[in-house]
């Protein structure tokens, strides 16, 4: 795979040169100020703050809200019909690496056996830049978790800061052939260039001041699950909003309803959380999930626990937006780490398992 | 503020250990300074982590809803805000006086995250202090005074009761209002602008709502076990995420605040995508003002003007001339 | 995810390769089957849907109303070409309430079948037990009339069904077929009965126990409500019986039906995906109660 250097003042260009083969998609703000993944329509537009934007990259392939088919009906007469999303392939730019993995653990769900047709569309026509961080947020800890500073699975093409220039590294053959057709005349990249990324991993990663140790975590998570008490306090401030999973680059859980007015209608999905109280309410009133410390455990079961048994992962990766956004300011890590100290004082594990 | 503290401390212990209160709820400091989350105590020993810092923004009495009479006398820490909250649920009957021991905090501005962050390097932030018309950061470099008004909240900027109306104890002395006169120039410039461009203006907001409802679960006055926005028998507007849905949907729910919201800020501080809440909010407040002459939570004994009915309201003395 | 469950369940019959998109499909039988049940009995209405939609006894499908929503249901006939498509339904809510106000030639849509099923292949040459509770009979129908088309490949079926009241007990046609098949054994309870009712009274786990069945080469599946099934598992471990030998079936809130939308979790499995059929075995990791 080719490894280049591309002088920073060039950049704009090469986005202008992706801009006229396909839609780039990247963080832009609107008139207030409010990023958001946008199309681009100037590469001066786009804006990398430090850290992981607010809005997750699970945004672009996995909307808010989407129609998913739309049908008529009339007496005994109907027709269905579904609305994938066709599309063209497109670009998306300023990727954080803790997202692009988070793309990535969100296609083991989506993707498989049976895949979901709408996601898969636009999955397939995606070609995603990552740009690698300088600078980490006080609330940021993939350092601790992944390898998305070094690696950033889930990207096709990674760019890292290297004072004057970027080091582009083309990670798949989709990067690799965006890189072959766009970037006009590039420097190869030296050994040295290499370790310099290395180096610039290695700092972003010493800002991080927050970690969570996963050394047999998921053993820890599984034996906590039936002290209630643990749980009550961790979710003591937890306002059943739905911040924290909706601003999560791995949560992808939906709802899918109806609407309808005078014979015609569609079906829609949109986003939905385990923290809301009717999510897993069943039509009987049975509801596995009644209390709020209950979902809360739920999510970082679902974490640290359910995920690795499903997926093979632990499907957290460290990017805080769950702490930043939280009302309380409920922090993830802190949570695992009251879990440490809960082992260590060697509670009476009650779980059967 | 270490006195404070110290002295928030000390009573609260008191009131747990005389078994006057079950429990206290106030703020415990997060890992970085500018996290406070809420804490609560049931012992004194727990009551060693309590703070009073600029950075204790959630209105505390959020947390007392589902409080029944058996549950005990709960003790809470109160900004001007909270209290008045506090006022608008006795008012509205989910709340009684007894069922509180309100510790009462002269509130001299809360501190805007965001507006820190463009500032200072907010890993460096150690401590940072409101000292009147002054924000003083200090970080390992030492201490660097900012102008109150770049760095406080827009809802503390516009605040006219920092100082708790009810309360049972007070820690400190009160606090002059920043803004007696109810000025909000945030609000006048939007009251400014053309129909067009305000409907400009919130439909670009009303667009960025992701539905997280984190702006409804956090408010003190929220109280509704399910929101009539993700209601479903009967369903009043659609669970999707458009622009057109999420208006209904903030609208809507502007209008059931409508008397009743004590601009805490709440709603506006916890938006992931920055709509204006405080600004419809404070618009209703203020039509709310002038129509009813009622301002939320200053008076327990009075309900929400939109949930009474009054035949000496102008509307009905003076005859409505909705049907001409 | 057990092997065997796996091994046998049949694929989603997906339409253009996007398993949300329903199958239409006509009512061909509206029946009223009880007090707020109905029995409903569907054709595709693509014949070649209806030629080759298969599925195996304990899995389920979703079901449209189209303007309203969609709702799962147990199938509750054995699959066949050009077989009509049977559930049985309680009202609740929406969706639910809103196939009650349908009548025959009526268009619904279909997706599935989803969920693994019960193991019936794993289990050829065994004694079936079959314990089911009110509203848990139609799911339980696939497999019992699966286990009369395919008499000569097991041993004894056994069934205990109860319900609440005389009136509840469901399917009562086929209580009488089935009382008539030679290898079957059918045994009834309600938990109070009536004027006309002169046969056991008594709960389920109860009768259960009473009657006493051995584990020597037999498995039973168990359908009805969490209570139920909770104490019926317990029977069946009082009478001996190793947790790998017995089989229940679940319900949990569903959309997707097939391990996307992520409701249906019972601490790390999917009920859409990984049951809604699981052994006791299972069971006694997981918190489904
Ligand atoms: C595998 C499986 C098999 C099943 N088999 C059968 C069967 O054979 N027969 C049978 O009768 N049942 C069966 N069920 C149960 C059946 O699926 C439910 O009864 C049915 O889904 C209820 O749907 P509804 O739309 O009528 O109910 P609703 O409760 O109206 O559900 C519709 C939606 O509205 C929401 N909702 C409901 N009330 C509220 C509220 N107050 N506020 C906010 N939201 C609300 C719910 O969250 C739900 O998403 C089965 C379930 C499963 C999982
Ligand atoms: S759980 Fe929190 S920190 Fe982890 S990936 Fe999700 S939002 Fe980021
Ligand atoms: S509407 Fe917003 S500002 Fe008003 S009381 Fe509720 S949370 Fe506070
Ligand atoms: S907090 Fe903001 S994004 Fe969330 S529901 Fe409220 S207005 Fe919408
Ligand atoms: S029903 Fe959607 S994951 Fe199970």
């Amino acid at each position: 795979m080719r490894t280049v250097l591309l002088t920073k003042p060039r950049l704009p260009a090469w986005l202008a040169r992706i801009r006229q083969r396909s839609r780039l998609i990247a963080p832009v703000p609107d008139a207030d100020g409010v990023l958001d993944w946008r199309e681009v329509e100037d590469p001066a537009q786009v804006v990398l703050p430090p850290g992981a934007p607010e809005l997750p990259l699970k945004k672009v392939f996995f909307p808010p809200s989407e129609t998913m088919l739309r049908y008529a009906y009339r007496g005994d007469r109907a027709a269905v019909t579904d609305t994938p999303p066709a599309l063209e392939p497109f670009v998306v730019f300023g990727v954080r690496p803790c997202d692009a993995l988070a793309q990535r653990i969100a296609d083991l769900v989506f993707l498989g056996d049976l895949p979901d047709p709408y996601y898969q569309a636009r999955r397939q026509a995606a070609t995603i830049i990552s740009v690698n961080c300088t600078e980490a947020l006080p609330e940021c800890f993939c350092a601790s978790l992944n390898n998305a500073l070094t690696e950033a699975p889930g990207s096709d093409l990674l760019l890292t800061p290297l004072n004057g220039d970027y080091l582009v590294e083309a990670l798949t053959a989709k990067g690799e052939a965006l890189l072959a057709e766009t970037a006009d005349d590039p420097t190869a990249a030296s050994e040295a260039d290499l370790a310099r990324k290395a180096e610039v991993a290695a700092q972003t990663a010493a800002q991080q001041t927050r970690q969570i140790d996963v050394e047999g975590l998921t053993e820890l998570v599984r034996a906590a699950y039936h002290d209630e008490e643990f749980w009550k306090k961790q979710a003591e401030a937890c306002v059943g909003c739905g911040v924290c999973t909706f601003l999560c680059p791995t949560c992808t859980c939906f709802d899918v309803r109806d609407d309808a007015v005078s014979g015609r209608g569609l079906r829609f999905r949109c986003w939905d959380t385990c923290q809301f109280a009717d999510f897993s309410k069943e039509a009987s009133g049975h509801d596995p999930r009644a209390q709020q410390w209950q979902r809360q455990r739920n999510r970082i079961c679902h974490k640290f626990w359910y995920s690795v048994d499903r997926c093979g992962v632990i499907s957290c990766v460290g990017c805080g937006r769950c702490l930043r956004g939280c009302a309380g300011h409920s922090d993830i890590a802190a949570a695992i780490e009251n879990l440490r100290a809960r082992a260590r004082e060697e509670k009476p594990v009650t779980a059967d398992e | 503020m270490p006195n404070q503290t110290d002295q928030l401390r000390e009573t609260c212990k008191r009131l747990l250990e005389s078994g006057e209160v079950k429990k206290v709820i106030g703020y415990r400091e997060g890992r970085a300074p500018y996290h406070v989350s809420p804490h609560f105590a049931e012992t004194p020993e727990e009551c060693d982590a309590l703070v009073l810092t600029p950075f204790c923004t959630q209105n505390l009495v959020r947390y007392l809803r589902g409080l029944k009479p058996e549950d005990g006398k709960v003790a809470v820490v109160v900004k001007g805000c909270d209290a008045r909250a506090v006022n608008a649920l006795i008012a509205e009957h989910q709340l009684t006086r007894e069922q509180v021991y309100l510790i009462g905090v002269p509130c001299q501005g809360l501190v805007d995250v965001d507006k820190l962050a463009k500032r200072v390097n907010l890993a460096q932030v150690q401590e940072v202090r409101v000292e009147g018309a002054q924000v003083v950061v200090r970080t390992a470099e030492g201490e660097q005074p900012f102008p109150a008004q770049d760095l406080l909240e827009d809802c503390c900027l516009v605040c006219e009761y920092p100082n708790p109306l009810v309360h049972d104890q007070m820690l400190g002395f009160e606090v002059a209002p920043r803004n007696p006169e109810g000025v909000d120039a945030e609000l006048e410039r939007i009251e400014a602008m053309s129909p067009e461009e305000r409907q400009e203006y919130f439909r670009r907001a009303f667009s960025r709502c992701i539905r997280c409802y984190a702006c409804v679960r956090t408010c003190p006055l929220c109280y509704c076990t399910t929101c009539f926005a993700q209601q479903n028998k009967p369903q009043w507007l659609p669970r999707s995420v458009g622009t057109d849905e999420n208006e209904m949907f903030q609208l809507g729910r502007a209008m059931h605040l409508a008397g009743r919201c004590v601009q805490c800020g709440g709603c506006d501080r916890v938006c992931p995508v920055n709509l204006p809440l405080r600004l419809l909010n404070a618009k209703m407040a203020r039509e709310i003002r002038e129509a009813f002459a009622h301002v939320s939570g200053l008076d327990a004994e009075k309900p929400p003007p939109l949930a009474t009915f009054d035949s000496q309201d102008r509307d009905i003395a003076e005859g409505n001339n909705y049907d001409r | 995810m057990s092997d065997v469950a796996t091994d046998q369940r049949c694929q989603p019959c997906a339409l253009k390769d996007n398993p949300y998109l329903p199958h239409l499909a006509t009512l061909t039988l509206v029946r009223e089957e009880g007090p707020n049940l109905m029995t409903f009995e569907a054709q595709f209405n693509d014949p070649e849907v209806a030629r080759t939609f298969t599925y195996m006894p304990g899995q389920f499908i979703e079901v449209s109303v189209l303007g309203v929503g969609e709702a799962p249901f147990g199938l509750a006939s054995v699959a066949g070409p050009h077989r009509p498509v049977r559930f049985s339904v309680q009202k609740m809510g929406l969706v639910t309430t809103a196939l009650h106000g349908l009548s025959e030639g009526a268009t619904i849509g279909i997706r599935g079948p989803f969920g693994n099923g019960f193991p019936v292949l794993a289990h050829k040459g065994k004694d079936i037990w079959i314990v089911g509770g009110g509203i848990g009979l139609p799911p339980l129908r696939s497999v019992i009339e699966y286990l009369r088309e395919n008499c000569h490949d097991y041993g004894k079926v056994c069934i205990v069904y109860g319900a609440r009241s005389p009136q509840m007990l469901c399917y009562k046609d086929c209580l009488l077929e089935w009382g008539r098949e030679e290898a079957f054994e059918l045994n009834l309870t309600v938990d109070v009965g009536d004027e006309t009712w002169n046969g056991h009274e008594g709960f389920v786990p109860a009768y259960l126990e009473e009657l006493a069945p051995s584990p020597e080469n037999a498995v039973a599946y168990t359908v009805g409500p969490p209570i139920m099934i909770k104490f019926v598992l317990q029977t069946f471990d009082k009478l001996g019986w190793p947790k790998g030998q017995v089989f229940a079936s679940l319900e949990a809130k569903m959309k997707c039906g097939f391990g996307k939308c992520g409701r249906c979790n019972v601490g790390p499995k999917l009920v859409c995906l990984d049951g809604p059929v699981f052994s006791a075995e299972e069971l006694q990791h997981l918190p489904w109660i």
